[in-house]
């Protein structure tokens, strides 16, 4: 009997071709429009994103190498309160990958070890992205990257404070 | 199978969810540079609040790599004129997850996504006015 293959293309693929269609038809409305995007196709890709992936792809590999979750469901199971904070935002910011990837081990970690202010400053700290420091200071220079993550982890320790604080009046009232 | 080995794999196959976005923001960008709704998304925007609003609502409905975002943000928007605009940009990609509202309820619970996404959509403003002062002091 033959096997059912699922040949379903998955969505991103499937984004991509389209995208790819359409700027192929850009070329009988207009031949200039279609070798204009095509020249910024190419300068931006060379230009501001091939050595960027490269460097991403070599921080990726290394934080892969290291980074295990049994290792830090550990770490945060033996800790006290405050270092779990901390642990939250280090954590977070040195994951990877959608958001919705994370949520079933965000509902184990909740469930067992962490409040909604743990949970809430976890989800946070992820625009702090150390993998691409690099991408970000190429793109928008030292200065405004090392403002914009500091900037971001103070908001990241507020946003614990104000979670903890809304639930206990909600869990007064 | 080796841990050098799998890490090597796993970053792979991140890489090859990431490239065809990539491309596709890549041609999408290209595309919108040449036209003239270019000239209109920069033009309509400033360094203020109703922008900064404007773009929060408009970029809590999406989300994806963080990557993506430096690369549109850096072709729409001069980090000088628009910095406020960059700003609530990028973190309201990374923190307000609108559309994923449903799957963050299923997992987490429903009063705290609410609260979450609500202050997290505030905080996009206030981060940038912050990053914004702190950046012009």
């Amino acid at each position: 009997m033959k096997k059912n293959k699922n040949t379903k293309i998955p969505w991103n693929y499937l984004f991509f071709m389209i995208v790819c269609f359409i700027y192929l038809l850009s070329v009988f409305f207009s031949f200039d429009y279609f070798l204009n995007v095509g020249k910024w196709v190419f300068k931006i890709f060379f230009e501001q994103i091939l050595w960027v992936l490269v460097i991403v792809f070599i921080f990726m590999f290394v934080l892969n190498l290291v980074l295990k979750k049994k290792s830090v469901k550990h770490l945060i199971k033996d800790s006290k309160n405050s270092t779990k904070y901390i642990f939250s935002i280090i954590w977070w910011i040195l994951s990877m990958g959608p958001a919705y990837i994370w949520y079933p081990f965000l509902k184990e970690l909740k469930d067992n070890w962490l409040n909604n202010g743990h949970i809430a400053t976890f989800i946070y700290a992820r625009v702090v992205k150390i993998p691409f420091f690099a991408a970000m200071i190429f793109y928008f220079w030292l200065k405004y990257t090392i403002i914009f993550n500091l900037v971001l982890i103070f908001l990241a320790f507020l946003i614990w404070v104000l979670t903890n604080f809304i639930f206990w009046i909600m869990k007064k009232s | 199978m080796t841990n050098t080995k799998k890490a090597f794999l796993k970053t792979i196959k991140w890489f090859k969810e990431l490239l065809p976005i990539l491309f596709w923001v890549i041609i999408l960008i290209s595309m919108l540079k040449e036209s003239w709704l270019f000239e209109y998304m920069t033009g309509y925007l400033s360094n203020n609040f109703k922008s900064a609003l404007l773009v929060d609502l408009v970029w809590s409905l999406s989300v994806g790599n963080i990557i993506n975002a430096y690369i549109i943000a850096h072709n729409f928007w001069d980090l000088n004129e628009y910095i406020l605009v960059i700003s609530t940009f990028l973190i309201a990609w990374m923190t307000v997850w609108f559309i994923q509202i449903p799957a963050e309820i299923h997992y987490l619970w429903k009063k705290f996504t609410i609260v979450r996404n609500i202050l997290s959509f505030s905080f996009s403003i206030v981060g940038a006015y912050l990053v914004y002062f702190l950046y012009n002091l």
